[in-house]
């Protein structure tokens, strides 16, 4: 789990730089760019790596960086979207976002029917004389 | 008593891979209560063996990935599993199919015995009492676990996963005693008990001082050489063994019980437990549970009040909750 949240943190660290350079020219492109991620992430696909040097159209101006917090909120239903995951079996497809939208019946423990506890007889078994003979036989079959 | 006694009717015959027996109280009514049983045993073969490349389990395997439709009776095969798993704390696990089939336990169970017998043939004439057994050894594999099934027992819809296999085996088998003889007994309006290879489930008003059953550690012997004889009412009685069901592979001694949380045989320590319970299907849980549990069985079937009786390696007995004391021989 640690380690997997310190994936997400630098997958948000790379999503925080490319915010930053898409916002120096537009704010929306920046929504933009943060939806996108998103859904990238949604898909479970790793996002390309992040540019190594900023184009040199690119700006520094800190209130650029307000959409991060979009990006945040993104990681948050990432990070739920994982841990509904983590019950599906490791060996079946990847999860993309049309499979995740099929219907999946519920996790058992929480659909279990019947009692919920072993019954006792209503009567404990009584011994019989070892001279009667015995109708039917218990043993491992 | 004795004078007042009357043998009920009996009727007998082979079936998942083992005996059933069928008792009712009022021997004209016998055909009809075979013919529920026959119909009963079908349904749960054609629905729940794992060698059946027809069944529906089989079948079931085969679309592990995609959630399916199941029939009402998987759906209560089902049920009855997981219920065993959750209340068991995964004792009773039905996702132990992997696990049992690389112990050996991969077809048949005769066959499994007659492939045993050749391979000991084939090594100087031991068979699965010797040193027989060339198949290659496989690592136990611990099942996955049941929690890993998606099941709507509503809409009747299972998502197994992919990789886990699934033996319904000993819950079906009880399941398939307490329905046969449940219906029986509506259908005929008599006493009935139904016994599936030692296992026995009970409905209906009950023979005069219940009926008379002889325990031992395969019910095959049982009869001839009882360990004890006693009387049940009603509900259900079931024996778990690791002396019946045995073969060898890999040059070890393997039994059909396996520990889900090692995917092996338990350590050994219970040759048999015999427990009675609300029915077959508790009462099965219960002595498969306290096979695996080892030596806090007698505590944790005592604090479920369920009478049992539990016969170590070396043949010392032990009693829980009420199951009487007597022992044939002692």
């Amino acid at each position: 789990m640690g380690q997997h949240l310190r994936s997400l943190r630098r997958q948000r660290e790379r999503g925080q730089r490319r915010v930053t350079v898409v916002t120096a020219s537009s704010a929306a492109g920046a929504t933009a760019l943060a939806a996108a991620f998103g859904a990238v992430l949604a898909a479970g696909h790793t996002p390309p790596a992040a540019p190594t040097h900023a184009p040199a159209h690119a700006s520094t101006e800190t209130a650029a960086v307000r959409p991060v917090d979009s990006v945040a909120d993104v990681t948050r239903s990432v990070t739920a979207h994982h841990t509904a995951a983590a019950v599906v079996p490791p060996a079946g497809p990847a999860r993309t976002p049309a499979a995740a939208a099929v219907r999946v019946p519920a996790a058992t423990p929480k659909s279990m029917t019947g009692p919920e506890r072993l019954r006792a007889p209503e009567q404990a078994p009584r011994a019989v004389a070892p001279k009667e003979t015995a109708q039917a036989p218990s043993g491992a079959s | 008593m004795n004078g007042a006694l009357t043998l009920p009717g009996r009727f007998e015959l082979t079936a998942l891979g083992t005996s059933a027996l069928l008792l009712v109280t009022q021997p004209r009514l016998l055909d009809r209560a075979a013919e529920v049983l026959r119909g009963e045993l079908a349904e749960i073969d054609r629905v729940c063996s794992r060698f059946r490349p027809d069944s529906e389990i089989t079948k079931l395997h085969r679309a592990a990935g995609r959630t399916v439709i199941v029939s009402p009776l998987l759906a209560e095969a089902l049920d009855a599993a997981l219920r065993a798993a959750a209340i068991t704390g995964g004792l009773v696990d039905p996702t132990v199919g992997a696990a049992v089939r690389a112990l050996g336990y991969d077809r048949d169970f005769a066959q499994v015995r007659a492939m045993e017998s050749r391979r000991g043939a084939e090594r100087g004439g031991v068979d699965g009492r010797g040193t027989g057994g060339s198949a290659p050894i496989e690592e136990p594999r611990p099942a996955p676990g049941w929690w890993r099934l998606h099941w709507d027992p509503a809409a009747r819809e299972l998502l197994l996963p992919r990789g886990v296999s699934l033996d319904l085996g000993a819950t079906a088998k009880a399941l398939a005693a307490d329905r046969a003889a449940r219906r029986a007994a509506e259908v005929t309006g008599c006493g009935v008990l139904v016994g599936l290879g030692g296992d026995l489930g009970m409905a209906g008003a009950p023979p005069e001082g219940g009926w008379r059953v002889a325990v031992a550690d395969d019910h095959r012997d049982a009869l001839d050489a009882p360990a004890q004889t006693i009387s049940v009412a009603s509900g259900g009685l079931a024996t778990s063994s690791t002396v019946a069901r045995a073969w060898r592979h890999g040059g070890r001694r393997r039994h059909h019980i396996v520990d889900p949380r090692t995917g092996d045989n338990p350590a050994p320590l219970w040759r048999t437990v015999s427990v009675a319970a609300g029915s077959c299907l508790d009462a099965n849980i219960a002595s498969t549970a306290a096979v695996v549990l080892g030596g806090v069985a007698p505590d944790w079937l005592a604090s479920r009040g369920l009478p049992a009786r539990l016969v170590t390696e070396t043949g010392q007995v032990v009693h829980t909750a009420g199951w009487p004391m007597t022992e044939e021989g002692v």
